[in-house]
């Protein structure tokens, strides 16, 4: 449905994006991760045509967006940070606006119930008839996103939809998406990583201007570390235990961190539950707990722009 | 393109701009209609033209200053260019717009040499051509006004460049006659607009004046379009 293929974008010497290579697929629901000016919202603006690549190409459903911009634009509906409404129309007014640029021909009964029918999908049509500038923030929003369903367009891009809703907005926002998110395909970016984490299958991360990581949450923690996590909880003397662990096959290292709890990390293959219960049962050990560490996207996020910061310092 | 004609006249009229705009080129045009028309009872519809088409022209950048000026600052021009439309559309549809405003003032201001006509006699060719010549000249003045607000986001900054921009094309033959150089007194001269007005307000219709007039409004026109597609490249 996207391939964008060495998608770079600079300003002066500074490269906003630099070589950016990833497809989306039909119904994928892809987050873009990173913090702020990671290139992003670069991203975003390149791939519903706003901006044109210094160098490297997209492909929206198989029209390359610099040949053929008009039509490759049909198929995406693009939401910014900031709404692009106009304050000084009606919700009818700004709807009708966006339905004419998007080419649709209805006369004005079927104009007035396709509008009317986007609305109820929004839960907007009590504010159907009034004046942009009147309306709060999250009104505005669901008028937006209301906006961007006119024609149906099969990709979504959304950057940052939640910023500055208030936690039920954002809640009712999320639910709005999930709804959205069985009929299209969904770019979205936020900092909300509970918002990624709940929605999307699939995370982008972008650090400094490149596209540094590509998958699953669970993908990405074994693309990024070599070794997986285990935390187990054993009654005994600490320096046999320790020493128990190492010679378990696969074990790399093992991490007293007190209270009789240890983190035992291992190769990202192998699961070593199993052998560790077996290890610790012929012995005068107690195990009272084992436990995977949680690959939350917390952890995640904090260990890819770490990383990055390293690997930038040396 | 039609649906970003009937945003921006919608626009017009949501705003003050619209009304304030047609109230004070009508009050305009009438005042010099009674100052040198009615009152010394003249018949010569030139003098009124000629009072009034310094004035109209200052009026054009009220129109245009906004254009782009205020999509830019409000974010909205994200939704012009990820739509489905041509940038050359959208700057024509605005073009388009704000020379509906000029017309429709225009319209209004008929009724002078219609008074004139019943009151005793009006010569056509010279209305005529006079109409001819300020809708030209205002048409590149409106061009030049899209063409700046597509430089800023700042409306007022946007109205004082046009208004600069408009004095020079307008008393470029005035300020010719201040240079020694001739190539360049040729170079103002040949692209003072004021010649190419006070041609067809005699009646004198000058195709090299006309077709100059329309190269300038055609050449900000493409310029516009090109600073709006190299803005976001």
């Amino acid at each position: 449905m996207i391939e964008a293929t060495h998608l770079t974008k600079r300003y002066g010497a500074v490269n906003a994006l630099f070589d950016a290579n990833f497809t989306i697929d039909k119904g994928e629901i892809v987050g873009f991760l990173g913090p702020n000016g990671a290139g992003k919202s670069t991203t975003m603006n390149l791939l519903c045509g706003y901006l044109t690549p210094s160098w490297g190409q997209v492909r929206i459903a198989g029209v390359d967006m610099a040949e053929n911009p008009l039509e490759a634009k049909r198929h995406i509906g693009y939401l910014p940070e900031i709404p692009p409404l106009y304050v000084d129309m009606t919700v009818a007014e700004q709807l009708e606006f966006a339905c004419e640029l998007r080419g649709l021909r209805m006369k004005r009964p079927q104009l007035r119930a396709y509008i009317d029918k986007l609305c109820a999908r929004t839960q907007v049509l009590d504010t159907r008839d009034r004046l942009i500038r009147n309306l709060s923030k999250g009104y505005r929003q669901r008028v937006a996103v209301t906006q961007l369903l006119v024609g149906e367009p099969e990709i979504l891009i959304l950057d940052e939809p939640t910023v500055g809703l208030d936690p039920r907005q954002i809640r009712e926002f999320r639910d709005l998406l999930s709804d959205l998110s069985k009929e299209h395909t969904i770019i979205l970016s936020t900092h909300m990583l509970s918002e990624i984490s709940s929605i999307c299958g699939r995370i982008l991360v972008f650090y400094e201007g490149m596209l540094i990581a590509d998958g699953h949450p669970q993908q990405l923690q074994e693309q990024l570390s070599k070794c997986r996590v285990l935390e187990v909880e054993i009654r005994g003397d600490a320096e046999g235990i320790v020493a128990l662990l190492r010679n378990i096959p696969d074990v790399l290292t093992v991490k007293e961190q007190g209270s009789g709890i240890y983190q035992v990390s291992h190769r990202v293959s192998t699961d070593i539950r199993s052998a560790l219960y077996r290890t610790l049962r012929t012995t005068e050990y107690e195990l009272l707990m084992m436990k995977p560490e949680d690959v939350s996207l917390e952890s995640l996020y904090l260990r890819i722009t770490e990383n990055e910061q390293e690997t930038t310092k040396l | 393109m039609s649906a970003v004609y009937h945003k921006e006249m919608r626009q017009y009229f949501h705003s003050v701009i619209g009304y304030v705009f047609h109230a004070i080129f009508l009050f305009i045009n009438a005042f010099y209609f009674l100052l040198q028309n009615l009152l010394p009872r003249s018949g010569d519809i030139t003098d009124y033209f000629q009072a009034t088409i310094t004035l109209e022209m200052f009026l054009m950048p009220m129109l245009t200053m906004r254009s782009f000026s205020e999509e830019k600052k409000q974010k909205t021009d994200l939704l012009l260019y990820t739509m489905p439309v041509d940038c050359g559309h959208v700057v024509l549809a605005k073009f388009q717009a704000a020379e509906s405003m000029l017309l429709l003032g225009l319209a209004a201001t008929l009724a002078f040499p219609i008074i004139l006509a019943l009151c005793g006699s009006v010569q056509i060719w010279i209305t005529l051509g006079n109409y001819i010549g300020i809708i030209l000249l205002m048409s590149t003045f409106i061009a030049i006004g899209i063409f700046v607000s597509a430089l800023t986001e700042n409306q007022i900054v946007s109205a004082i460049i046009s208004y600069v921009l408009i004095f020079v094309l307008w008393y470029s033959y005035g300020l010719g006659s201040a240079i020694q150089n001739p190539v360049l007194l040729a170079l103002f001269n040949k692209l003072s607009l004021m010649q190419m007005y006070y041609e067809l307000a005699l009646g004198i219709l000058n195709p090299a004046g006309i077709a100059l007039n329309l190269a300038i409004t055609a050449i900000f026109l493409l310029l516009t379009t090109a600073v709006v597609r190299g803005r976001r490249g």
